[in-house]
């Protein structure tokens, strides 16, 4: 599952000795590769009362690492190793490990720590990382959480690690909502459902007799903005994750699609199509009156902030042909962005606000790819009969999709790093379309 | 000038500071709630970990038990924590930043200045002899050997080679962290007894071509920097007669 | 030239918070309704009715018409079977029709969505211009989400390209 492209480099640069001002020796050195990093995940300590609501506590240890070994496979940077086949960690290691047995499994990094059910109830998960190597300690977080929650609590050391050792934003804390398939193509049943980022916790928030579209989370994290065809009328909703409530994000029986929300989570950018003619508007996402951003004739849609929140890209055919559109805030300044062959849909704006994903079509294909926001430096990062709909991590290092499969109409979520690299499936229990990756939980 | 002890030192700060993101993080979360479906998961930090923190995390004498013949750096002493005694437990909840790399400014070097750690020298040389008879990744220095005690162009350039090529294998291991990270040179400052084992601690004393784009890998090539040589530490061969020149150098790192 | 209209009738509608959602008496006043408006979800479903539906393809021929790719506009035959289709709303004054566009496989989930629409309010215009009064038509997309041939074939997506009059109460 993880490509590594060991290209080893090892650059021996002719240099010459430069004697410092005060005369001191410099060696310069190069070397690197682009590999995954090897690190080895024991299973954890254990302490405290061997009996949990959630198991026997060495279980619970066991289970942590494995979730934590997951978590970092599938950042892509990183090969776990263990906690099958790893001796597991003593309890002395929490904070002194025995450095050479963990370098010998060919780690060049160790996750230590452990887990304990305390007398208040509460599971705590301490995390360190160390360097195998020089020995340092690289970063330690403890985290204490309802026993059920023992998975967040994984995530969140995976995280820890994961941002220490890549330079990266954390992002395994999250969860994913999207568009959950079922049946035949011509009577496909939509539900809308979450799960957590490894695709446990996985539950359907609608119940499918009502067809739902690209549901788009909060900044927050706390509601949803979606499309249902609710009485048999395509417009678009507010769901608050916390009460299961939904309300029609613009009352009345206008046609509003392809929602998404501002940066600060108070507006709501969206498309609402009449007589032929599609626009591009933005409203409270409390309520309130729409404000019109573009007047083109022809169809602008697929709306996306900056993440300043000061600009939208958006998709318009206003050429004759689906061209990316940047444009300000408030509609001034429309400029077209895409000029390569075929055209260009759906783009969303990295959180990062470097790069702007899109799909692109053309050759017979629908492919994921990025490009500044300047409209430079396009580059394909899949290749397949049908990609669609990227939606970023919070972290700006990964694009997920959905992908279509030619005849049946199947479609399954992927997730590709930004950076190159394979796509990987999201494990999901029926197909998937149109998902929508969360911010990092709190 | 950028001291890098805290990489070996500094973890109490680290650790204090780590401890008021997350009770920021955890107020935070006070104010806004997580959804009540899932139910809601509360995340904090614990105390008790930061109690565990009073010792170094490296032990020095952990690095002699090793049985193996595995020549990697044991020999390097483990820097001793500023103070022995137990950090604060708790950190009041200061207003950090919530990460570090999110702050703008690119040439603030994340280090603090900090109290200097008392120098090591805890280790004594015949902790060594096994740990350099199992280094036969080096052989000796087949180029520095001047018959004259003058330090020559060439016996400059043969001292910088045996040491390149000494370090080189551990460079090459180093894992890129991302697009742009091989822009960052780092500079470590090395401190060699005679025997070719640190007396401190690599110290980063620079780092250059850091940019917006990859300030997000500053942290992570320093790691590597330090790896790529302790890795192949302590350096053999290098000419007794020279010692003057090579006890105190300078190794600049970066990826390919 | 239409569509320049509706969009400055449609930019009023906006400032001046309009009509309630049924109403529908112009296309350029259907842009939205007013947030101010309270309406009650339920009061704008569209139910089918089919036995009125099989009436009309009785005696209209078809209830579907037809679009070549990425195209809106009626060609000749679609025209004829919404004459058809006209003829038998206006003798049929008690229910309304609704107007659904569809789109083929082979496009983004949005721009089909934006196309569907197209290809419905082609089809609502011309049922206009025939007679029909405007409050009796409503438009809807379907984007691709309802196609009738299984296929991924141009044969398939030709017969998924097209907007079906469906009878609602």
């Amino acid at each position: 599952m993880l490509r590594k492209l060991l290209t080893m480099l090892a650059l021996f640069v002719p240099g010459v000795a430069q004697a410092q001002e005060d005369d001191r020796l410099t060696v310069d050195v190069v070397g690197g590769q682009q590999a995954a990093q090897p690190v080895a995940v024991p299973q954890m300590a254990a302490r405290g009362p061997v009996t949990t609501p959630i198991g026997n506590i060495d279980t619970v240890a066991n289970n942590v690492a494995l979730v934590i070994a997951s978590d970092l496979r599938s950042t892509g940077v990183i090969t776990p190793i263990g906690p099958v086949g790893l001796r597991r960690l003593r309890d002395s290691e929490v904070t002194n490990p025995i450095f050479p047995d963990w370098q010998r499994s060919g780690a060049s990094a160790l996750v230590a720590g452990y887990v304990e059910y305390g007398a208040n109830g509460r599971l705590t998960l301490a995390c360190y990382l160390f360097d195998t190597v020089t020995g340092r300690e690289l970063v330690r977080q403890g985290y204490a959480v309802d026993p059920a929650d023992w998975r967040r609590a994984a995530h969140k050391c995976a995280d820890t690690v994961y941002s220490r050792l890549s330079g990266e934003a954390p992002f395994l804390d999250t969860r994913i909502v999207y568009v959950a398939e079922t049946g035949p193509k011509d009577n496909r049943v939509k539900r809308i459902a979450v799960m957590d980022s490894d695709g446990q916790n996985h539950r359907y928030l609608t119940e499918g007799q009502e067809t739902v579209l690209t549901p788009r989370f909060s900044p927050r994290g706390d509601q949803l903005v979606y499309m249902s065809y609710k009485g048999r009328r395509p417009r678009s909703y507010v769901y608050d994750l916390a009460t299961g409530r939904s309300r029609l994000l613009v009352p009345g029986t206008a046609f509003t699609f392809a929602p998404s929300y501002s940066p600060d989570g108070r507006q709501i950018v969206f498309s609402m199509a009449e007589g032929g003619n599609t626009d591009i508007y933005v409203v409270a996402a409390d309520g309130g009156t729409p404000r019109r951003l573009t007047t083109m004739p022809g169809v602008d849609t697929s709306p996306s902030f900056s993440p300043d929140g000061r600009r939208i890209v958006f998709e318009s055919d206003r050429s004759g042909s689906q061209q990316l559109y940047v444009m300000n805030a408030d509609g001034s300044d429309q400029r077209r962005i895409s000029f390569g062959g075929g055209q260009y849909a759906s783009p969303t704006w990295s959180p990062l606000g470097n790069l702007i994903a899109f799909t692109k079509i053309g050759g017979g294909q629908f492919r994921i790819g990025v490009m500044a926001p300047t409209g430079g430096g396009e580059r394909l990062l899949t290749s397949a009969w049908q990609d669609e709909g990227p939606s970023w991590a919070p972290n700006g290092q990964f694009v997920m999709f959905h992908r279509t499969e030619r005849g049946s109409g199947n479609a399954t979520l992927y997730a590709v790093p930004v950076n190159g690299g394979r796509a990987r499936v999201m494990p999901t229990p029926l197909g998937g379309s149109d998902p929508s990756w969360s911010p990092l939980q709190d | 000038m950028r001291l890098d002890r805290a990489e070996w030192a500094g973890n109490g700060m680290a650790l204090g500071l780590h401890v008021a993101l997350v009770a920021a993080l955890s107020l935070n979360l006070a104010r806004h709630p997580i959804p009540a479906e899932p139910p809601a998961v509360f995340v904090e930090f614990v105390d008790d970990v930061g109690l565990e923190a009073a010792a170094p995390s490296q032990v020095p004498q952990e690095a002699p038990q090793a049985t193996t013949p595995d020549p990697i750096d044991e020999a390097i002493p483990p820097p001793p924590e500023p103070e022995a005694a137990p950090e604060p437990p708790r950190a009041e909840p200061r207003p950090t930043p919530p990460r570090e790399r999110a702050t703008p400014a690119p040439a603030t070097p994340r280090e603090r200045p900090r109290p200097r750690p008392r120098a090591t020298g805890r280790l004594g040389d015949d902790l060594l002899a096994g740990v350099r008879e199992g280094n036969s990744r080096t052989g000796p220095a087949e180029t520095a050997a001047p018959s004259a005690p003058a330090f020559s162009a060439q016996a400059q350039a043969g001292i910088v080679q045996s040491i390149r090529r000494q370090i080189q294998p551990c460079a090459n291991r180093q894992i890129d962290p991302g697009p742009g990270a091989n822009e960052i040179v780092v500079t470590l400052n090395l401190r060699l007894d005679r025997r070719g084992n640190l007396i401190r601690p690599p110290r980063v004393t620079g780092t250059t071509g850091v940019t917006a784009d990859n300030q997000r890998y500053e942290q992570r090539v320093k790691d590597l920097a330090i790896a790529a040589y302790q890795g192949c530490s302590p350096l053999t061969g290098l000419p007794e007669e020279f010692y003057d020149r090579w006890k105190d150098f300078d190794m600049t790192y970066k990826l390919p | 030239m239409k569509k320049l209209l509706f969009i400055s009738a449609a930019t009023l509608v906006l400032a001046a918070c309009g009509t309630k959602d049924d109403a529908v008496i112009a296309p350029s006043e259907t842009a939205y309704d007013a947030p101010s408006t309270t309406v009650a979800d339920d009061d704008v479903d569209l139910i089918e009715l089919p036995n009125a539906q099989a009436a009309m393809i009785a005696a209209a021929g078809s209830d579907t018409i037809y679009f070549a790719t990425d195209q809106y506009n009626l060609e000749m035959d679609a025209r004829a079977t919404l004459e058809a289709q006209a003829r038998w709303l206006i003798d049929n004054p008690t229910v309304n029709a609704s107007i659904e566009g569809h789109a083929d496989e082979r496009g983004t989930r949005e721009y089909n969505l934006a196309l569907g629409e197209r290809r419905a309010n082609a089809a609502r215009d011309y049922l206009a211009s025939m007679g029909v009064p405007n409050n009796r038509l409503t438009v809807v997309s379907w984007g691709k989400e309802r196609p009738v041939a299984l296929g991924s074939n141009e044969q398939a997506w030709a017969q998924n390209r097209r907007a079906v009059t469906v009878i609602v109460r």
